[in-house]
Protein backbone atom coordinates (compact mmCIF):
# COMPACT_ATOMS: atom_id res chain seq x y z
CA UNK A 1 0.00 0.00 0.00
CA UNK A 2 2.62 2.82 0.69
CA UNK A 3 4.72 1.48 -2.29
CA UNK A 4 1.21 2.76 -4.27
CA UNK A 5 1.11 5.63 -2.66
CA UNK A 6 4.85 6.63 -3.16
CA UNK A 7 4.62 5.32 -7.08
CA UNK A 8 1.26 7.33 -7.17
CA UNK A 9 2.64 10.75 -5.63
CA UNK A 10 6.05 10.26 -8.10
CA UNK A 11 3.76 9.88 -11.32
CA UNK A 12 1.90 13.07 -10.53
CA UNK A 13 5.40 14.40 -9.88
CA UNK A 14 6.48 13.19 -12.83
CA UNK A 15 3.27 14.38 -14.88
CA UNK A 16 3.35 17.66 -13.67
CA UNK A 17 6.82 18.61 -13.87
CA UNK A 18 8.76 16.66 -16.78
CA UNK A 19 8.15 19.07 -19.29
CA UNK A 20 9.75 21.91 -17.36
CA UNK A 21 12.58 19.73 -16.28
CA UNK A 22 13.09 18.46 -19.77
CA UNK A 23 13.56 21.77 -21.15
CA UNK A 24 15.92 22.62 -18.59
CA UNK A 25 17.69 18.93 -19.30
CA UNK A 26 17.65 19.95 -23.05
CA UNK A 27 19.51 23.24 -22.46
CA UNK A 28 22.45 21.36 -20.49
CA UNK A 29 22.87 18.58 -22.91
CA UNK A 30 22.09 20.53 -26.05
CA UNK A 31 20.30 17.94 -28.12
CA UNK A 32 17.10 16.08 -27.05
CA UNK A 33 18.78 12.59 -27.01
CA UNK A 34 21.27 12.89 -24.34
CA UNK A 35 18.22 15.18 -22.60
CA UNK A 36 15.85 12.83 -22.35
CA UNK A 37 18.67 9.93 -20.87
CA UNK A 38 19.96 12.37 -18.84
CA UNK A 39 15.60 13.18 -17.28
CA UNK A 40 15.04 9.18 -17.50
CA UNK A 41 18.48 8.70 -15.33
CA UNK A 42 17.67 11.74 -13.18
CA UNK A 43 14.15 10.50 -12.63
CA UNK A 44 14.70 7.00 -11.73
CA UNK A 45 17.17 8.21 -8.79
CA UNK A 46 14.23 10.52 -7.73
CA UNK A 47 11.92 7.72 -7.12
CA UNK A 48 14.49 5.75 -5.49
CA UNK A 49 15.17 9.03 -3.15
CA UNK A 50 11.63 9.44 -3.48
CA UNK A 51 11.04 10.32 0.45
CA UNK A 52 13.64 12.64 0.78
CA UNK A 53 12.67 14.67 -2.36
CA UNK A 54 8.87 14.86 -1.14
CA UNK A 55 9.90 15.71 1.76
CA UNK A 56 12.57 18.66 0.48
CA UNK A 57 10.63 22.56 0.59
CA UNK A 58 10.17 22.05 -3.46
CA UNK A 59 10.63 18.99 -4.70
CA UNK A 60 10.62 20.23 -8.04
CA UNK A 61 14.43 22.52 -7.22
CA UNK A 62 16.01 19.59 -5.56
CA UNK A 63 15.08 17.47 -8.91
CA UNK A 64 16.82 20.03 -10.97
CA UNK A 65 19.36 20.09 -8.77
CA UNK A 66 19.79 16.51 -8.71
CA UNK A 67 19.45 16.93 -12.58
CA UNK A 68 22.29 19.38 -12.71
CA UNK A 69 24.62 17.31 -10.67
CA UNK A 70 23.50 14.49 -12.70
CA UNK A 71 24.67 16.03 -15.86
CA UNK A 72 28.12 17.79 -14.56
CA UNK A 73 28.99 14.82 -12.91
CA UNK A 74 28.47 11.85 -15.10
CA UNK A 75 29.59 13.80 -18.63
CA UNK A 76 31.99 11.77 -20.68
CA UNK A 77 33.43 11.67 -23.92
CA UNK A 78 31.09 10.76 -26.86
CA UNK A 79 32.36 7.41 -27.09
CA UNK A 80 31.11 6.14 -23.97
CA UNK A 81 27.40 8.33 -24.35
CA UNK A 82 24.85 5.62 -23.50
CA UNK A 83 22.12 4.60 -25.25
CA UNK A 84 18.69 6.74 -25.83
CA UNK A 85 16.32 6.08 -22.33
CA UNK A 86 13.40 8.18 -23.03
CA UNK A 87 11.42 6.82 -25.61
CA UNK A 88 9.61 9.66 -27.75
CA UNK A 89 6.60 8.35 -29.68
CA UNK A 90 7.09 8.65 -33.75
CA UNK A 91 4.26 11.13 -33.81
CA UNK A 92 5.47 13.50 -31.79
CA UNK A 93 9.10 14.90 -33.07
CA UNK A 94 10.43 18.06 -32.51
CA UNK A 95 14.00 18.71 -34.45
CA UNK A 96 16.94 20.38 -32.82
CA UNK A 97 16.71 23.92 -33.01
CA UNK A 98 20.52 24.40 -33.79
CA UNK A 99 19.76 25.24 -37.28
CA UNK A 100 17.85 28.14 -36.38
CA UNK A 101 19.28 31.21 -37.80
CA UNK A 102 18.10 33.47 -35.50
CA UNK A 103 19.85 31.54 -32.60
CA UNK A 104 22.95 33.05 -32.88
CA UNK A 105 24.08 32.52 -29.09
CA UNK A 106 22.76 29.01 -28.70
CA UNK A 107 25.20 26.77 -30.63
CA UNK A 108 27.99 28.64 -28.49
CA UNK A 109 26.50 27.79 -25.56
CA UNK A 110 26.22 24.36 -26.49
CA UNK A 111 30.03 24.48 -27.07
CA UNK A 112 31.10 25.67 -23.28
CA UNK A 113 32.46 23.09 -20.76
CA UNK A 114 29.82 21.07 -19.23
CA UNK A 115 30.33 23.31 -15.74
CA UNK A 116 30.12 26.28 -17.50
CA UNK A 117 27.31 25.47 -19.21
CA UNK A 118 25.38 24.24 -16.14
CA UNK A 119 25.81 28.00 -14.71
CA UNK A 120 24.68 29.55 -18.04
CA UNK A 121 21.57 27.72 -17.55
CA UNK A 122 21.28 28.26 -14.19
CA UNK A 123 21.56 32.08 -14.29
CA UNK A 124 19.91 33.00 -17.75
CA UNK A 125 17.36 30.34 -17.95
CA UNK A 126 16.37 28.96 -14.70
CA UNK A 127 17.20 32.71 -13.06
CA UNK A 128 18.61 31.85 -10.15
CA UNK A 129 20.52 34.34 -8.56
CA UNK A 130 24.47 34.13 -7.32
CA UNK A 131 23.64 32.80 -3.67
CA UNK A 132 21.93 29.80 -5.09
CA UNK A 133 23.87 28.70 -8.30
CA UNK A 134 26.94 27.78 -5.45
CA UNK A 135 24.00 25.64 -3.53
CA UNK A 136 22.71 24.24 -6.42
CA UNK A 137 25.84 22.72 -7.90
CA UNK A 138 27.59 22.40 -4.43
CA UNK A 139 30.66 24.74 -5.31
CA UNK A 140 31.98 27.85 -3.66
CA UNK A 141 30.84 31.37 -4.77
CA UNK A 142 33.95 32.10 -6.09
CA UNK A 143 33.97 29.40 -8.15
CA UNK A 144 30.63 30.35 -9.83
CA UNK A 145 31.00 33.83 -10.60
CA UNK A 146 34.50 32.63 -12.16
CA UNK A 147 32.84 30.26 -14.26
CA UNK A 148 30.17 32.99 -15.18
CA UNK A 149 32.83 35.16 -15.97
CA UNK A 150 34.81 32.49 -18.04
CA UNK A 151 31.30 32.11 -19.98
CA UNK A 152 30.33 35.25 -21.09
CA UNK A 153 33.39 36.06 -21.98
CA UNK A 154 34.15 32.88 -24.29
CA UNK A 155 30.92 33.96 -25.83
CA UNK A 156 31.72 36.99 -26.20
CA UNK A 157 34.92 36.21 -27.88
CA UNK A 158 33.17 33.77 -30.11
CA UNK A 159 30.58 36.57 -30.83
CA UNK A 160 33.25 38.49 -31.64
CA UNK A 161 34.98 36.23 -34.61
CA UNK A 162 31.90 35.80 -35.95
CA UNK A 163 31.13 39.54 -36.69
CA UNK B 1 22.10 42.61 -17.12
CA UNK B 2 24.34 43.73 -20.22
CA UNK B 3 23.34 43.18 -23.68
CA UNK B 4 24.58 39.83 -23.86
CA UNK B 5 23.06 38.38 -20.66
CA UNK B 6 19.70 39.78 -21.73
CA UNK B 7 19.98 37.60 -25.26
CA UNK B 8 21.09 34.89 -23.47
CA UNK B 9 17.93 35.08 -21.37
CA UNK B 10 16.31 35.37 -24.61
CA UNK B 11 17.56 32.92 -26.63
CA UNK B 12 17.47 30.02 -24.27
CA UNK B 13 13.74 30.63 -23.17
CA UNK B 14 13.33 30.69 -26.93
CA UNK B 15 14.83 27.07 -27.24
CA UNK B 16 13.84 25.61 -24.36
CA UNK B 17 9.96 26.74 -25.18
CA UNK B 18 9.83 24.63 -28.53
CA UNK B 19 9.86 21.65 -26.19
CA UNK B 20 6.46 19.68 -24.60
CA UNK B 21 6.77 17.02 -22.33
CA UNK B 22 8.28 14.53 -23.75
CA UNK B 23 6.72 11.27 -23.35
CA UNK B 24 7.51 9.13 -20.30
CA UNK B 25 6.92 5.38 -19.58
CA UNK B 26 5.84 5.98 -15.81
CA UNK B 27 5.22 2.19 -15.39
CA UNK B 28 9.36 1.84 -16.19
CA UNK B 29 10.51 4.54 -14.56
CA UNK B 30 8.64 2.86 -11.24
CA UNK B 31 10.03 -0.17 -11.90
CA UNK B 32 13.46 1.35 -12.44
CA UNK B 33 13.10 3.39 -9.57
CA UNK B 34 12.62 -0.15 -7.81
CA UNK B 35 15.87 -1.46 -8.88
CA UNK B 36 17.79 1.45 -8.16
CA UNK B 37 16.54 1.09 -4.55
CA UNK B 38 17.49 -2.14 -4.19
CA UNK B 39 20.69 -1.98 -5.75
CA UNK B 40 23.91 -3.27 -3.58
CA UNK B 41 25.96 -0.79 -2.57
CA UNK B 42 29.11 -2.72 -3.86
CA UNK B 43 31.93 -1.43 -5.92
CA UNK B 44 30.50 -2.85 -9.20
CA UNK B 45 26.69 -1.88 -8.62
CA UNK B 46 27.69 1.20 -7.15
CA UNK B 47 28.23 3.18 -10.54
CA UNK B 48 24.80 4.60 -9.75
CA UNK B 49 26.12 7.53 -12.14
CA UNK B 50 25.67 5.73 -14.86
CA UNK B 51 22.86 3.26 -13.39
CA UNK B 52 19.98 3.28 -15.86
CA UNK B 53 17.24 1.67 -17.63
CA UNK B 54 16.39 1.96 -21.44
CA UNK B 55 13.23 2.46 -22.49
CA UNK B 56 12.48 1.14 -26.07
CA UNK B 57 8.82 0.60 -27.69
CA UNK B 58 8.36 -0.07 -23.69
CA UNK B 59 10.69 -2.98 -23.78
CA UNK B 60 13.48 -2.09 -20.61
CA UNK B 61 17.20 -3.41 -21.01
CA UNK B 62 19.58 -3.24 -18.68
CA UNK B 63 22.64 -0.51 -19.16
CA UNK B 64 26.41 -0.63 -17.75
CA UNK B 65 25.42 -0.33 -14.16
CA UNK B 66 22.62 -2.30 -13.39
CA UNK B 67 23.92 -5.31 -11.52
CA UNK B 68 23.06 -8.29 -13.30
CA UNK B 69 24.75 -6.78 -16.22
CA UNK B 70 27.58 -6.18 -14.37
CA UNK B 71 28.03 -10.03 -13.25
CA UNK B 72 28.20 -10.63 -17.22
CA UNK B 73 30.47 -8.39 -17.93
CA UNK B 74 33.65 -10.52 -17.18
CA UNK B 75 36.99 -9.77 -18.07
CA UNK B 76 37.36 -11.55 -21.57
CA UNK B 77 40.35 -13.73 -20.84
CA UNK B 78 41.29 -13.86 -24.14
CA UNK B 79 42.16 -10.46 -25.03
CA UNK B 80 42.76 -9.96 -21.44
CA UNK B 81 45.25 -12.70 -20.40
CA UNK B 82 46.52 -11.20 -17.00
CA UNK B 83 43.13 -9.81 -15.82
CA UNK B 84 44.35 -5.78 -16.40
CA UNK B 85 40.22 -5.24 -16.18
CA UNK B 86 39.37 -6.41 -12.98
CA UNK B 87 37.66 -4.43 -10.46
CA UNK B 88 39.48 -1.51 -8.93
CA UNK B 89 41.78 -2.29 -6.12
CA UNK B 90 42.87 1.55 -5.26
CA UNK B 91 40.85 3.33 -2.68
CA UNK B 92 38.07 5.89 -4.29
CA UNK B 93 35.52 8.10 -3.08
CA UNK B 94 32.03 8.89 -5.05
CA UNK B 95 28.79 10.66 -4.68
CA UNK B 96 26.42 7.96 -3.28
CA UNK B 97 23.99 8.96 -6.57
CA UNK B 98 21.07 8.90 -4.52
CA UNK B 99 21.56 12.74 -2.44
CA UNK B 100 20.82 15.79 -4.67
CA UNK B 101 24.22 16.90 -2.79
CA UNK B 102 27.19 15.83 -4.63
CA UNK B 103 29.20 16.02 -1.85
CA UNK B 104 27.73 13.32 0.54
CA UNK B 105 29.33 10.05 -0.68
CA UNK B 106 31.16 7.24 0.22
CA UNK B 107 34.80 5.95 0.62
CA UNK B 108 35.53 2.52 -1.34
CA UNK B 109 38.72 0.77 -0.20
CA UNK B 110 39.10 -3.01 -0.69
CA UNK B 111 35.90 -4.44 1.15
CA UNK B 112 35.42 -1.57 2.83
CA UNK B 113 32.93 1.01 2.68
CA UNK B 114 33.43 3.83 4.78
CA UNK B 115 30.44 7.17 4.60
CA UNK B 116 32.65 10.22 4.54
CA UNK B 117 30.96 13.67 3.04
CA UNK B 118 33.19 16.27 1.48
CA UNK B 119 36.24 13.91 0.33
CA UNK B 120 38.31 16.67 -1.85
CA UNK B 121 41.20 14.28 -2.33
CA UNK B 122 42.87 11.03 -1.36
CA UNK B 123 46.63 9.71 -0.65
CA UNK B 124 47.40 6.54 -1.17
CA UNK B 125 50.28 4.45 -0.33
CA UNK B 126 51.81 1.38 0.87
CA UNK B 127 48.56 -0.03 2.19
CA UNK B 128 47.60 3.49 3.74
CA UNK B 129 44.96 5.62 2.58
CA UNK B 130 44.74 9.17 3.44
CA UNK B 131 41.51 11.14 3.27
CA UNK B 132 41.24 15.27 2.83
CA UNK B 133 37.81 16.40 3.78
CA UNK B 134 38.61 20.26 2.93
CA UNK B 135 41.81 22.12 2.21
CA UNK B 136 44.52 20.48 4.40
CA UNK B 137 41.91 18.52 6.55
CA UNK B 138 43.32 15.26 6.67
CA UNK B 139 42.13 12.06 8.32
CA UNK B 140 43.74 8.43 8.10
CA UNK B 141 41.83 5.48 7.19
CA UNK B 142 42.51 2.98 10.33
CA UNK B 143 39.91 -0.18 9.23
CA UNK B 144 36.73 1.25 8.75
CA UNK B 145 37.23 4.34 10.48
CA UNK B 146 38.76 7.94 10.13
CA UNK B 147 41.55 9.20 12.66
CA UNK B 148 41.40 12.88 11.49
CA UNK B 149 44.59 14.28 12.01
CA UNK B 150 43.67 17.14 14.23
CA UNK B 151 45.20 19.83 12.59
CA UNK B 152 45.72 21.71 8.99
CA UNK B 153 48.65 20.93 6.72
CA UNK B 154 50.36 23.15 4.38
CA UNK B 155 50.23 20.21 1.46
CA UNK B 156 49.55 16.45 1.40
CA UNK B 157 50.87 14.41 3.61
CA UNK B 158 53.85 11.95 2.62
CA UNK B 159 53.13 8.46 3.09
CA UNK B 160 56.55 6.19 3.85
CA UNK B 161 56.75 2.49 2.85
CA UNK B 162 55.86 1.28 6.04
CA UNK B 163 52.55 3.46 6.39
CA UNK B 164 54.26 6.03 8.56
CA UNK B 165 53.61 9.53 7.89
CA UNK B 166 54.68 12.76 7.60
CA UNK B 167 53.50 15.96 6.92
CA UNK B 168 54.24 20.16 8.23
CA UNK B 169 51.00 22.12 9.72
CA UNK B 170 51.28 26.37 10.33
CA UNK B 171 51.41 26.53 14.00
CA UNK B 172 51.58 30.43 13.94
CA UNK B 173 52.79 33.03 11.53
CA UNK B 174 56.54 31.91 10.61
CA UNK B 175 56.23 28.89 12.85
CA UNK B 176 55.44 25.24 11.64
CA UNK B 177 55.76 22.20 13.09
CA UNK B 178 56.83 19.28 11.12
CA UNK B 179 54.79 16.05 12.02
CA UNK B 180 55.81 12.31 12.01
CA UNK B 181 53.56 9.86 12.80
CA UNK B 182 54.10 6.05 13.04
CA UNK B 183 50.83 4.55 13.48
CA UNK B 184 49.48 7.01 16.37
CA UNK B 185 53.05 7.40 17.38
CA UNK B 186 53.61 11.09 16.82
CA UNK B 187 56.80 13.01 17.46
CA UNK B 188 56.93 16.82 16.28
CA UNK B 189 59.47 19.02 15.43
CA UNK B 190 59.26 22.93 15.76
CA UNK B 191 60.57 24.81 12.44
CA UNK B 192 60.40 28.92 11.62
CA UNK B 193 61.13 30.28 8.68
CA UNK B 194 59.53 32.51 6.01
CA UNK B 195 58.02 29.15 3.87
CA UNK B 196 56.57 26.23 5.11
CA UNK B 197 59.08 23.53 4.83
CA UNK B 198 58.86 20.79 2.84
CA UNK B 199 58.37 17.22 3.32
CA UNK B 200 60.13 15.73 -0.19
CA UNK B 201 60.85 11.68 1.32
CA UNK B 202 60.36 9.17 4.28
CA UNK B 203 63.22 6.87 4.66
CA UNK B 204 62.93 4.10 7.58
CA UNK B 205 62.32 6.12 10.36
CA UNK B 206 64.16 9.72 8.89
CA UNK B 207 62.25 12.34 7.46
CA UNK B 208 63.37 14.25 4.68
CA UNK B 209 62.35 17.95 4.51
CA UNK B 210 63.66 20.72 1.83
CA UNK B 211 63.63 24.55 4.14
CA UNK B 212 64.72 27.27 2.13
CA UNK B 213 67.12 26.08 -0.19
CA UNK B 214 68.50 22.96 1.40
CA UNK B 215 67.81 19.40 2.04
CA UNK B 216 67.56 18.14 5.77
CA UNK B 217 67.13 15.40 7.87
CA UNK B 218 65.05 14.57 10.57
CA UNK B 219 66.07 11.17 12.12
CA UNK B 220 63.98 9.06 14.92
CA UNK B 221 64.97 10.03 18.02
CA UNK B 222 66.69 13.79 16.86
CA UNK B 223 66.14 17.05 18.31
CA UNK B 224 67.19 18.49 15.16
CA UNK B 225 67.54 18.21 11.70
CA UNK B 226 70.62 17.77 10.03
CA UNK B 227 71.95 19.17 6.42
CA UNK B 228 72.19 16.49 4.19
CA UNK B 229 75.10 16.06 1.78
CA UNK B 230 76.02 14.79 -1.92
CA UNK B 231 72.78 16.47 -4.24
CA UNK B 232 74.67 17.56 -7.22
CA UNK B 233 76.21 20.83 -7.42
CA UNK B 234 73.10 23.78 -8.64
CA UNK B 235 70.27 21.07 -7.71
CA UNK B 236 67.14 23.10 -7.02
CA UNK B 237 65.34 21.71 -3.79
CA UNK B 238 62.21 22.50 -5.40
CA UNK B 239 62.67 19.57 -7.78
CA UNK B 240 63.30 16.75 -5.21
CA UNK B 241 60.74 14.41 -4.81
CA UNK B 242 59.53 11.54 -2.53
CA UNK B 243 61.38 8.82 -4.16
CA UNK B 244 61.06 5.06 -2.14
CA UNK B 245 64.60 4.94 -0.46
CA UNK B 246 65.33 8.93 -1.03
CA UNK B 247 64.69 11.50 -3.17
CA UNK B 248 63.92 11.73 -7.08
CA UNK B 249 65.81 14.51 -8.48
CA UNK B 250 63.43 16.16 -11.27
CA UNK B 251 66.08 18.23 -14.03
CA UNK B 252 65.22 21.06 -16.34
CA UNK B 253 66.77 18.48 -18.86
CA UNK B 254 63.93 16.09 -18.65
CA UNK B 255 65.22 13.78 -16.44
CA UNK B 256 65.07 12.09 -13.34
CA UNK B 257 67.65 11.13 -11.03
CA UNK B 258 67.16 8.95 -8.08
CA UNK B 259 68.90 9.58 -4.97
CA UNK B 260 69.50 6.90 -2.02
CA UNK B 261 69.64 8.75 1.26
CA UNK B 262 71.96 7.17 4.05
CA UNK B 263 71.98 8.83 7.25
CA UNK B 264 72.82 12.32 6.24
CA UNK B 265 74.53 11.54 2.67
CA UNK B 266 72.51 11.08 -0.81
CA UNK B 267 73.91 8.36 -2.90
CA UNK B 268 72.82 9.21 -6.43
CA UNK B 269 71.12 6.24 -8.33
CA UNK B 270 70.64 5.46 -12.02
CA UNK B 271 68.22 8.23 -14.17
CA UNK B 272 66.03 8.33 -17.08
CA UNK B 273 64.62 10.19 -19.42
CA UNK B 274 60.47 11.23 -18.36
CA UNK B 275 58.27 13.83 -19.16
CA UNK B 276 57.25 15.56 -15.76
CA UNK B 277 57.58 15.30 -12.08
CA UNK B 278 53.48 14.45 -12.12
CA UNK B 279 53.79 10.51 -12.06
CA UNK B 280 53.64 8.16 -9.82
CA UNK B 281 56.48 5.85 -8.04
CA UNK B 282 56.36 1.83 -7.82
CA UNK B 283 56.51 1.53 -3.54
CA UNK B 284 59.66 -0.39 -4.50
CA UNK B 285 60.77 2.69 -6.64
CA UNK B 286 62.05 0.29 -9.45
CA UNK B 287 59.39 1.99 -11.71
CA UNK B 288 58.34 5.16 -12.82
CA UNK B 289 55.00 5.85 -14.40
CA UNK B 290 53.89 8.29 -16.08
CA UNK B 291 51.32 9.14 -18.77
CA UNK B 292 50.86 11.38 -21.74
CA UNK B 293 50.88 11.90 -25.70
CA UNK B 294 48.70 8.91 -26.17
CA UNK B 295 51.05 6.19 -23.72
CA UNK B 296 52.03 5.12 -20.46
CA UNK B 297 55.43 5.21 -19.71
CA UNK B 298 57.58 3.12 -17.72
CA UNK B 299 60.84 4.10 -16.17
CA UNK B 300 63.42 2.04 -14.92
CA UNK B 301 67.18 1.61 -14.26
CA UNK B 302 67.66 -0.83 -17.02
CA UNK B 303 65.27 1.88 -19.54
CA UNK B 304 62.07 2.94 -20.59
CA UNK B 305 59.12 1.16 -22.48
CA UNK B 306 55.73 2.35 -23.37
CA UNK B 307 52.10 0.62 -23.62
CA UNK B 308 49.84 2.25 -26.12
CA UNK B 309 46.78 3.97 -24.47
CA UNK B 310 45.52 5.82 -27.50
CA UNK B 311 43.05 8.46 -25.61
CA UNK B 312 43.85 12.44 -23.86
CA UNK B 313 44.14 14.01 -20.66
CA UNK B 314 45.65 11.24 -19.15
CA UNK B 315 47.04 11.11 -15.02
CA UNK B 316 48.99 8.13 -13.79
CA UNK B 317 46.54 7.50 -10.20
CA UNK B 318 48.62 4.65 -8.66
CA UNK B 319 49.99 1.15 -8.37
CA UNK B 320 48.04 -1.77 -7.66
CA UNK B 321 51.15 -4.35 -7.67
CA UNK B 322 54.96 -3.74 -8.55
CA UNK B 323 53.78 -4.41 -11.92
CA UNK B 324 50.72 -2.71 -12.64
CA UNK B 325 49.04 0.66 -12.91
CA UNK B 326 45.98 2.59 -12.55
CA UNK B 327 45.36 5.13 -15.38
CA UNK B 328 42.80 7.71 -15.52
CA UNK B 329 41.42 9.73 -17.72
CA UNK B 330 40.76 13.13 -15.88
CA UNK B 331 39.24 15.92 -17.10
CA UNK B 332 40.64 18.38 -14.79
CA UNK B 333 38.51 21.53 -15.77
CA UNK B 334 35.34 19.69 -14.82
CA UNK B 335 37.21 17.46 -12.04
CA UNK B 336 35.59 15.02 -13.74
CA UNK B 337 36.54 11.15 -14.35
CA UNK B 338 36.01 9.57 -17.94
CA UNK B 339 37.75 6.82 -18.31
CA UNK B 340 39.97 4.21 -15.98
CA UNK B 341 42.55 1.70 -17.16
CA UNK B 342 44.57 -0.49 -15.64
CA UNK B 343 48.42 -0.73 -17.65
CA UNK B 344 51.29 -3.51 -17.09
CA UNK B 345 54.61 -2.65 -16.84
CA UNK B 346 55.72 -5.97 -17.96
CA UNK B 347 53.39 -6.74 -20.88
CA UNK B 348 52.85 -3.37 -22.21
CA UNK B 349 49.62 -2.93 -22.62
CA UNK B 350 46.29 -1.60 -21.28
CA UNK B 351 42.84 -2.42 -20.23
CA UNK B 352 39.47 -0.54 -18.87
CA UNK B 353 38.89 -1.50 -15.71
CA UNK B 354 35.63 -3.24 -15.07
CA UNK B 355 32.89 -1.30 -13.28
CA UNK B 356 35.30 1.62 -13.51
CA UNK B 357 33.74 5.16 -11.91
CA UNK B 358 33.28 7.95 -13.75
CA UNK B 359 31.93 11.35 -12.93
CA UNK B 360 33.05 13.15 -10.57
CA UNK B 361 34.80 11.15 -8.10
CA UNK B 362 37.90 11.61 -6.38
CA UNK B 363 41.16 9.05 -6.78
CA UNK B 364 44.45 9.38 -4.90
CA UNK B 365 46.46 12.01 -6.95
CA UNK B 366 42.95 13.03 -8.49
CA UNK B 367 41.46 16.12 -6.57
CA UNK B 368 38.38 17.33 -7.11
CA UNK B 369 38.25 20.69 -8.22
CA UNK B 370 36.58 23.44 -6.50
Amino acid sequence: MVSEQVAGAFEEFVTARSATLFRTAYLLTGNRADAEDLLQVTLVKVYAGWRRVSSATSPEAYTRRMLVNQFVSSRRPARFTRERLVHTPPDAPARDPDQDDRLALWPLVVALPPRQRAVVVLRYYEGLSELEIPDTLSIAPGTVKSTASAALAALRQHIGEQS
Amino acid sequence: MNDLEDRLADELGAVAARFDAPYVDLTGLVTAGRRERRRPRVLAGALAVAAAVVLTGGVMVALPGDGARDQERTTDVATDPVGLGRPLELPWWGWDGHSADPTRGTLRTGDAEVEADGVTALAHAGGTTLVEQGAGTWAVLAGDVLRPFGMSTTATPVIGGDGTLAYVTASAARTYTLVRDDDGDVATQSLTGSEPPVVVGLVDDSVLVTIADRLYVWARRATSLTPVVGLPPGVDVDALRPWPGGVAIFGDDGTVVTGAVDGTRVRIGWSAPVENAEGVWSDDGRRYAEASGGEVRFATETGTAAATLDEDQLRVVGWESGTEVVVAQWIEVDGALTGLWRCSAVELRCAPIDGAPNGRFVLPGLAKQE
